[in-house]
């Protein structure tokens, strides 16, 4: 009846325990507040079921939030434990779990924060900065939502029944094969992200048709906004990867499950193949992830500098050129894995090639700064640490790019502090800074300016602290996921100071939140009273603050790449003509149903338990269907409550 | 997003998709069937399994893409172009890094080094 799962699943080792405990709490809570503030009607209506961007984006944000805490749980509790794991001491952690938690910090981090952060913050300005209502299909969004959430879900269940995948962030074959992985840890690693994948390949096709088809009159893709375009170039890799990604994972699963030999070192299958694949979708993900923080980082440039962004066509280039490119560089992250010269070197030199494009960006944004009038706000100053870190990251990309080099650098801590400085350094400083940037418009109110300075100190003293010193251990030899090392080798004050600079980012997070608490207590003071905080250049900014329900009373149209600086500048008058009805699509919990019973299957399948695996699967098919034929239809709000709801906006903003 | 007048079988695309949904069926199915019944492998076998996929990928664009019908927005032609062009990257390399890795890495055969060496011109001193 219920498969392999019986009481044993349950945690039993004390930290194991605690996790879940404090998993089971927080839920807890969180349902007992609502309870008590009898907010469990206004969640559902205004929020779970709501196909608005904007609150979908939020949402997004909220779960990624939750989740960057965990996965930085996870994180200090490995830095702790390297810190400590010296010669005779072993540390408060077991082989086993240490892995298990290596493994969750990393899949968490790239699927559930970063990915989560880069969908939440597109939900929130895309359609605005386009001058449309909605994205092109309001209905997948919210089913994407939901499978993410349900992938984030089945990750965190495994806190609490059985266990995770310890075999790393990436589960290789032969080690998550089941001869050396029978547990059902990386079976949740495999539909957890087999679910959140599907979600983000729907998202990727969402916003590709919202740049193609939803964009104001008369804003031709060259006169679109930067982050626009780097967000089609990062949807462009999002559809054409994930289908990668969902293949090997289902081989994978096809061999944990049915005893195929896609994987297997027997029968004619090969683990390298694995490898190859799983890489084949990885390297375009990272790109996935950094695309839209460069574009973020153009927008934030521009309008600090008070000048037109520096060689937009030559951005644009530039992201396209790493769409095309990021394909053709996989094997970088298996030089080692016995390939001839003749293969490292082109990969290698395609490695080295993908970085120019990178380059021009760098340099774009210098020249956007050059003689422009810099406002030193936060969004700029995380600029200015992104580029430090970012440059620092990129060059050592470059190096291991060169196969030789990279023989020694392979799997060592050197390639842990590349990549985390080019994730932490560029995808989330990219993210935050958007966040803050963006912020105003959403919610009406700006985010504590000071106490915002001191969390760029705490996120950048803390990223050098924790991952210099990995480079250095990487060059004496460190290799990546050792929890426990030989005293004789002098590595313990590096690993010392790594937990430290962890531990500083965690009071950066810290701040942030006493930030957030601080700014909702001033919301008053720190009002955005004309919906334009920081003199912004595109359209989002010609919204009051915050964005109405609708977005755009009228829609704009537009005949400037930086069309709301051109409006103020000229001042043009306000649009004249009369309101019209606006028609909004319907809240529906579909999406939440569909997702929920997605990750029944899920559970189902990590679990054998068949019939609920088909019941869900069929579950599915049917509201698919019932969706398709009976369409619930739009809400029609008249121009009349538009023109009302307008001027109590303008009242507002005059007062 | 205007609701569908018509009833779904008047539809004229409804007997392209029941086209498609069949002729996707016997792809996969000739596919799996014959991989089974056939344990030799060799090249007449890949490529027989190969056109099998590329007449299960023409019927997934012809039928439920609609490729052929619409011309028009040149963001069309540049999506399948592009679509193409990292179809043919992933298929092209993957078999060349794996043909590769099996060139250098077999480890049926005692004498690879040996081979390896007199392939890549090397000479051997004693």
């Amino acid at each position: 009846m219920l498969g392999k799962l019986n009481l044993d699943a349950l945690p039993y080792d004390p930290i194991a325990i605690g996790g879940a405990i404090s998993l089971i709490g927080g839920t807890i809570g969180i349902a007992a507040l609502l309870t008590y503030k009898k907010r469990w009607g206004w969640l559902y209506k205004e929020w779970l079921t709501s196909l608005d961007a904007k609150k979908i984006g939020i949402m997004y944000i909220v779960v990624a939030t939750l989740m960057l805490l965990r996965g930085l749980m996870d994180a200090a509790m490995l830095r702790g434990q390297t810190a400590i794991a010296s010669g005779e001491n072993s540390g408060y952690l077991t082989s086993d779990h240490f892995q298990q938690m290596f493994s969750a910090h990393g899949t968490i981090m790239i699927f559930f924060v970063a990915m989560g952060l880069m969908f939440g913050l597109i939900n929130l300005v895309l359609p605005l900065m386009l001058g449309a209502r909605d994205v092109a299909f309001p209905f997948l969004n919210s089913v994407s939502f939901w499978l993410f959430f349900a992938g984030m879900a089945l990750v965190n269940t495994s806190l609490i029944i059985g266990e995770f995948s310890a075999a790393g962030w990436l589960a290789y074959p032969p080690l998550s094969g089941l001869e050396y992985s029978p547990g059902v840890g990386v079976d949740y690693w495999i539909w957890s992200l087999q679910i959140a994948g599907i979600g983000s390949l729907l998202s990727g096709i969402n916003f590709i048709t919202t740049i193609l088809k939803m964009r104001a009159p008369g804003m031709t893709l060259m006169k679109m906004p930067i982050f626009a375009w780097s967000v089609l170039t990062s949807m462009m890799l999002v559809v054409t990867a994930f289908p990668v990604l969902t293949v090997t994972l289902g081989l994978l699963s096809l061999d944990r499950l049915l005893g195929t030999n896609f994987f297997t070192t027997t029968l004619g299958g090969d683990p390298m193949m694995y490898v190859n694949l799983i890489w084949a979708w990885g390297h375009p993900e990272v790109y996935i992830l950094i695309l839209p923080a460069f574009g973020i980082f153009s927008e934030i440039v521009a309008t600090f500098s008070r000048k037109r962004l520096f060689g937009y066509k030559s951005m644009v280039i530039a992201l396209l050129a790493i769409a095309v490119l990021s394909y053709i560089v996989w094997l970088h992250h298996f030089f080692t894995m016995g390939a001839g010269p003749n293969v490292n070197a082109f990969f290698g030199i395609m490695t080295m090639i993908i970085a120019i494009p990178t380059g021009v960006k760098v340099f774009n944004w210098l020249f956007t700064m050059y003689r422009g009038s810099i406002d030193f706000k936060n969004p700029m100053i995380w600029f200015l640490g992104f580029v430090m870190t970012f440059t620092i990251g990129g060059m050592t990309g470059v190096m291991m790019s060169v196969p030789a080099i990279d023989f020694q650098m392979h799997n060592s801590m050197f390639l842990v502090a590349h990549f985390h400085n080019m994730i932490i350094g560029g995808v989330v400083f990219g993210y935050i800074a958007g966040f803050i940037y963006w912020f105003p418009k959403i919610f009406g109110f700006r985010l504590h300016e000071k106490l915002g300075t001191y969390v760029v100190g705490a996120w950048l003293i803390g990223f050098l602290l924790a991952f210099l010193p990995l480079y250095i251990l990487g060059l004496k030899g460190a290799t990546r996921r050792l929890d426990h090392y030989d005293s004789s080798l002098g590595w313990q004050w590096l690993f010392i100071i790594s937990a430290i600079g962890v531990g500083v980012i965690l009071l950066g997070v810290g701040l942030q939140l006493l930030q957030l608490y601080v700014s909702i207590k001033q919301r008053h003071k720190l009002r955005d009273t004309n919906g334009d905080p920081w003199n912004g250049r595109t359209l989002e900014w010609s919204t009051p603050s915050p964005a109405p329900f609708y977005n755009f009373a009228k829609l704009p149209s537009v005949t400037h790449r930086d069309e709301f600086w051109e409006r103020k500048r000229s001042k043009s008058k306000p649009d004249a003509s009369p309101y019209e009805d606006i028609e909004l699509p319907r809240n529906t919990p579909d999406g939440i149903i569909i997702a929920g019973m997605a990750g029944a299957v899920g559970f189902a399948l990590i679990w054998h338990i068949w019939w609920l695996a088909a019941l869900g699967l069929i579950g599915c098919i049917v509201i698919l269907i019932r969706r398709s034929i009976i369409n619930p239809g739009e809400i029609i709000i008249p121009a009349a409550a538009i023109k009302a709801y307008e001027n109590q906006l303008l009242k507002r903003t005059r007062s | 997003m205007s609701a569908p007048t018509k009833s779904l079988l008047q539809d004229k695309s409804f007997k392209l998709y029941v086209q498609g949904f069949v002729f996707s069926l016997i792809f996969t199915l000739a596919a799996y069937f014959f991989a089974t019944s056939n344990t030799s492998g060799g090249l007449l076998f890949g490529i027989t399994l190969a056109l099998f996929a590329f007449g299960q990928l023409l019927t997934q664009l012809i039928c439920f893409l609609h490729l052929d019908q619409e011309s028009k927005p040149r963001y069309n032609q540049m999506a399948f172009i592009y679509t193409a062009l990292t179809v043919f990257a992933i298929v092209a390399g993957s078999l060349w890094i794996m043909h590769n890795l099996h060139y250098n890495m077999k480890p049926q055969d005692p004498n690879i080094e040996q081979k390896i060496l007199e392939n890549e011109g090397y000479e051997i001193r004693q």
